[in-house]
């Protein structure tokens, strides 16, 4: 699945340490995100939309 | 979902818990007269007990296998440990069937336990790892 999660983090400046630090997940997970290796969880989904003040399906998109 | 907060007590409440089962254990076996089995749990013990201390130190600067050794693991790493325990159960399976073919052919039994705990193990530890690096 694609999703616009390292968009998004770079938008604000963030390093993946600290995206994953805010999420409450490793840097390796937030990694893993970003290059499409692992699909979160939905409550990861619903934390990371709301971090990011969106909706879900405007970061992750089905291929 | 998360990260699980790290509880220093508990784990090394749990490190004290494991030394105390070796010494039970080693104590038994001493009592019984198997001096080799004790001796081998006592080394195989203390030396995981070292690993985990060691990983535990590592904690968040660590990757999968410290933050699993710390409790701290976050959902991805929780999965990889979980689909790894299956690559390992698998491995026994299929170990324990060759092991009962072995048997046929004059095997000892603690030989054949041997070879599937092992087989178990370095599944486990190598599912771990290519996981851990393909995703």
């Amino acid at each position: 699945m694609r999703n616009d999660v390292r968009a998004l983090r770079e938008e604000r400046g963030l390093s993946q340490a600290a995206l994953g630090e805010a999420l409450g997940v490793s840097r390796q997970t937030v990694n893993s995100i970003e290059t499409g290796k692992y699909d979160p969880s939905l409550p990861l989904a619903i934390t990371i939309a709301r971090y990011f003040t969106t909706t879900i399906e405007e970061i992750f998109h089905v291929d | 979902m998360s990260t699980k907060p790290f509880h220093p007590a508990a784990f090394a409440a749990g490190l004290l818990g494991a030394a105390a089962a070796i010494t039970v254990l080693a104590a038994v076996a001493l009592s019984q007269d198997r001096g080799s089995f004790a001796k081998g749990v006592i080394i195989g013990g203390t030396a995981t007990i070292l690993v985990m201390a060691f990983l535990w130190w590592r904690g968040h600067r660590g990757g999968t296998a410290a933050h699993l050794a710390s409790g701290i693991a976050d959902e991805r790493e929780r999965r990889l440990f979980r689909d790894a325990v299956a690559d390992g159960g698998l491995a026994m399976f299929a170990a324990a069937l060759v092991g009962a073919i072995w048997s046929l052919f004059g095997a000892e039994a603690i030989a054949v336990v041997g070879v599937v705990l092992w087989v178990g193990l370095i599944a486990w530890a190598v599912s771990l790892a290519v996981r851990s690096r393909a995703a």
